[in-house]
């Protein structure tokens, strides 16, 4: 099962979604927001990204994943807009039988989502200025 | 001639200044084509930032032909997480 979304409220964090008691490996991912960016000291980081297409890209990631890794679920919530430093970001939690898939599974769909999926950072400097991310981190 | 619906995000809605660009284009166009049009709006900024194009929601390579009406996204390196 995968369960794709994207929202502008805060991502809740350390709560177990579901009960799964066929699979012995449940794996939590947070991404949160540094206070450093690119050497800067931040106050938040503005998140774009391309309404529709965004989720689109999460959800094929999230079926390639399954069908690639020996998992049984995948929950992703990617959070948008202006998220103040320490707030989670990106929520990922991947169920499996034994770790090691889930390990991997959760390694691989990352870095293909910083490869595909039409989001985009801004960071937000202390002054208000913004400086766009002119890379993949 | 065909309508263009362009949809600029990031680095590449900075360099132009735009969100959403019209333009009109010969029928036949190619995704090469428009991002050589594009480009040559703002040269110093756009050259040499890889864009990827998505049309209608979905990445396409760059000799895909565009069609009247094509909402097209131009999408610079991504950066989510």
């Amino acid at each position: 099962m995968i369960k794709i979304s994207i929202t502008k409220e805060i991502i809740p964090v350390l709560q177990s979604d579901e009960i799964q008691t066929n699979n012995g490996s449940e794996l939590q991912f947070y991404g949160r927001v540094r206070k450093i960016e690119k050497g800067q000291v931040i106050s938040a980081i503005d998140y774009e990204y391309y309404q529709g297409m965004a989720e689109k890209e999460l959800w094929r990631l999230g079926e390639k994943t399954i069908s690639k890794f020996s998992i049984s679920n995948l929950n992703c919530v990617h959070r948008v807009g202006k998220i103040p430093v320490g707030e989670a970001s990106l929520k990922i939690v991947i169920w499996s039988k034994h770790r090691r898939a889930g390990l991997d599974a959760m390694e691989w769909f990352i870095s293909q989502m910083k490869q595909d999926v039409p989001i985009w950072k801004n960071a937000i400097l202390k002054d208000g200025s913004r400086i766009s991310s002119k890379c993949q981190c | 001639m065909i309508r263009i619906h362009i949809l600029n995000f990031s680095l590449v809605k900075d360099a132009l200044g735009k969100k959403n660009i019209v333009i009109t284009m010969e029928n036949g166009v190619t995704v090469v084509q428009l991002l050589e049009k594009v480009r040559a709006m703002n040269k110093q900024k756009l050259d040499g930032l890889p864009i990827r194009v998505a049309v209608n929601q979905s990445y396409v390579n760059e000799n895909y032909k565009l069609h009247n009406e094509d909402q097209v996204a131009l999408i610079p390196p991504v950066s989510g997480g």
